[in-house]
């Protein structure tokens, strides 16, 4: 009788312990899925901020702040002015 | 005392026995409902959206992207503070222009939609306040890194009458099926935080993401089309216009630029009249630019010879009531077939259609694909149907030849003289090059729709257009050194029966290098007010953005 008692003890305690380690997976599994979705929110945030920086319409502002000039615009005044030496 | 006790174990009998039955009612009649219960309770089903296709230009740029924003929903019968609390509290992380519907009051409602368009960064101040009853839905949203270009080729996203994300228009409506995947769900047990129970049963079906389309477009092309389309436009004080790009070799579409155009990441503030595109979808009187098909149709079928020189060119025709004249009251005598394209004769052009007669004629229409679809993979493609030949008259055969009281697209204009720059073959615009999806590629070859013409003819009328460039109304304009074979038009503009006189749509189609063709472009302005006429407006335009493509495309001039 007091070995059923233990070996049901035994039971119940590894009972106990699985039950507490597949709620700490399961905490585990909710945290990675988090980070999952948080990975990828940053990865697609990257990916919109790459194709920002190097789109034409930002490199052509910036350039214009830059001072730089269309090339046809360039070559135009320089035509222009040696038709006129 | 025994009578008693004897009650007693009667009612505890009894008490058993009603637990008994009802746990027999629970366990057996009424299993079915109540596990269903159980499982709605301990177990959910979430969706799983899947992820829509992306579009990339020919430099593998995407021009269009994904971003995740959050709705902001409140479920009023939880909600602890007042609407005006919410209110004060919401504001100051949204912004003032934030409103809470009048709905909030009615704590009958469970899901009533606060705010769209948030971002995380937003979403996580809100949940920094800890208001009970409110929450967020993960939304998907498209991203335009380079803005509006190419909104008309593009389309754009909307939801269906079922609040499903549905493409419009372009691309977008034209490949929905490719680009939007198919949602996937998960079906798990959750424990009283929702968080996933492990080695329990669970059911998923993965979502399946948009394949990814891969376009002929070239996107320095595109940007310098649009960018000078937009500047023709004001410096011609144009009412609209457009200027599409295309590869005579292939029927690749490089560049398609209409305005006025609207902004797809905002198309909702936009007049739903713009959200047609003009290329395929709005037919045109084709006036001048039309005499190179109709001269490679007569030429083609063997009625008229470059060489040969025109009887009746000497003076206006009378054709029953109407005389016909030529654009400018000018006329040439004995004019050989290039003098007429060079002149833009209209005179000489009925001449050719009346060699060929009406059979003929229509006939070459039919094989330069006029009257029908090109079948360009956008979505609104028009085509006006051809007038059944019994209907024609001789007077509607000689206008015709000159582009008159005729209607096409502009993309079925260029899908036509694409035949006339390659030698003979007509082939249908693309504008996607490949499709890649999860374990799938399909690359899309070009589709040959015919043979209008033969290469020979189509030699002599690249000559003719050559020297229409060098010597028409547009020699001006043309870029030094460089072999371009050209044609402009300025047509009337048929209103309520007859020809407005103050309204002309000017344009200009070409192709260079016209001895072997890297890119044939057709530019039309409507209702220019500096000059009514495609040789100072839309051609100028036109050389413009060739001198553009060849000094990014490194084409060295020839002479």
């Amino acid at each position: 009788m007091k070995k059923l008692i233990l070996i049901l003890s035994i039971l119940f305690i590894f009972q106990l312990l699985l039950m507490s380690r597949v709620t700490a997976c399961g905490e585990k599994m909710a945290d990675l899925d988090a980070q999952i979705s948080r990975l990828e929110e940053e990865n697609q945030k990257l990916e919109v901020k790459i194709a920002s920086n190097l789109s034409y319409r930002q490199i052509a502002q910036k350039a214009v702040e830059a001072g730089f000039l269309p090339v046809s615009d360039r070559l135009d005044r320089e035509f222009s002015m040696a038709i006129r030496r | 005392m025994a009578r008693r006790l004897k009650i007693v174990q009667l009612c505890f009998l009894a008490g058993f026995l009603a637990v008994l039955g009802k746990l027999f009612y629970w366990q057996i009649l009424d299993h079915q409902r109540l596990g269903a219960l159980a499982i709605q309770q301990y177990s959910t089903r979430r969706e799983v959206p899947a992820e829509r296709g992306i579009i990339y230009t020919l430099d593998d740029f995407p021009l269009v992207l994904n971003t995740k924003t959050y709705r902001l929903f409140a479920n009023p019968s939880q909600l602890k503070i007042t609407p005006a609390e919410l209110n004060a509290r919401l504001r100051e992380i949204i912004g003032p222009d934030f409103t809470p519907p009048s709905l909030l009051e009615n704590k009958n409602l469970q899901w009533l939609s606060l705010a769209t368009e948030i971002s995380s960064e937003t979403r996580a101040k809100i949940e920094k306040l800890a208001i009970a009853g409110l929450g967020f839905d993960e939304e998907e949203k498209r991203f335009y890194p380079e803005a509006s270009l190419s909104a008309h080729l593009l389309g754009f996203v909307g939801v269906d009458e079922n609040g499903r994300s549905k493409g419009y228009f372009g691309l977008e409506g034209f490949y929905d099926n490719e680009l939007r995947g198919k949602t996937g769900w998960r079906f798990f047990e959750q424990d009283a935080l929702g968080r996933p129970i492990p080695f329990t049963l669970e059911a998923e079906e993965k979502p399946i993401a948009g394949r990814n389309l891969f376009l002929n477009l070239d996107r320095a092309v595109q940007f310098i089309a649009e960018k000078y389309l937009k500047e023709g436009i004001e410096k011609y004080k144009a009412k609209s216009g457009t200027v599409t790009v295309m590869n005579p070799q292939t029927g690749a579409v490089l560049a398609m630029a209409a305005f006025p155009s609207y902004d797809p990441a905002s198309y909702y503030n936009f007049n739903s009249d713009l959200y047609r595109n003009p290329v395929i979808s709005s037919v045109f009187e084709p006036g001048s630019i039309f005499k190179v098909l109709v001269m490679a149709a007569g030429i083609d079928s063997g009625a008229v010879r470059a060489e040969e020189t025109c009887p009746i060119c000497a003076g206006p025709r009378q054709i029953y009531d109407y005389t016909i004249r030529t654009w400018n009251d000018r006329y040439y005598p004995n004019s050989s077939m290039t003098d007429i394209i060079v002149h833009s004769d209209n005179v000489g052009m009925t001449y050719v259609s009346g060699k060929m007669g009406l059979d003929v004629f229509y006939e070459y229409l039919k094989r330069f694909g006029l009257g029908e679809k090109t079948g360009i993979d956008l979505q609104g493609e028009l085509a006006a149907p051809l007038r059944e030949k019994k209907n024609w008259y001789e007077i509607d055969l000689a206008t015709a030849s000159f582009g008159q009281g005729i209607a096409v697209t502009p993309i079925q204009m260029l899908a036509a003289v694409s035949a006339i720059a390659n030698g003979g073959t007509l082939y249908q615009p693309q504008v996607v090059k490949k499709i890649i999806g999860e374990g799938r590629s399909v690359e899309i070859d070009p589709v040959v729709k015919g043979h209008p013409i033969s290469p020979a003819t189509a030699k002599i009328v690249t000559q003719m257009m050559i020297h229409a460039v060098e010597e028409g109304e547009a020699k001006w304009a043309k870029p030094a050194g460089y072999s371009i074979a050209g044609k402009t038009g300025t047509a009337q503009i048929p209103i309520a029966g007859h020809y407005d006189p103050e309204k002309t749509l000017a344009s200009f189609i070409g192709f260079a290098p016209a001895d072997h063709p890297r890119f044939v472009m057709l530019v039309t302005l409507s209702e220019p007010q500096t000059s009514p006429w495609g040789s100072e407006t839309a051609a100028p335009l036109w050389f413009n953005i060739a001198k553009e493509i060849f000094r990014l495309w490194k084409i060295p001039p020839t002479g």
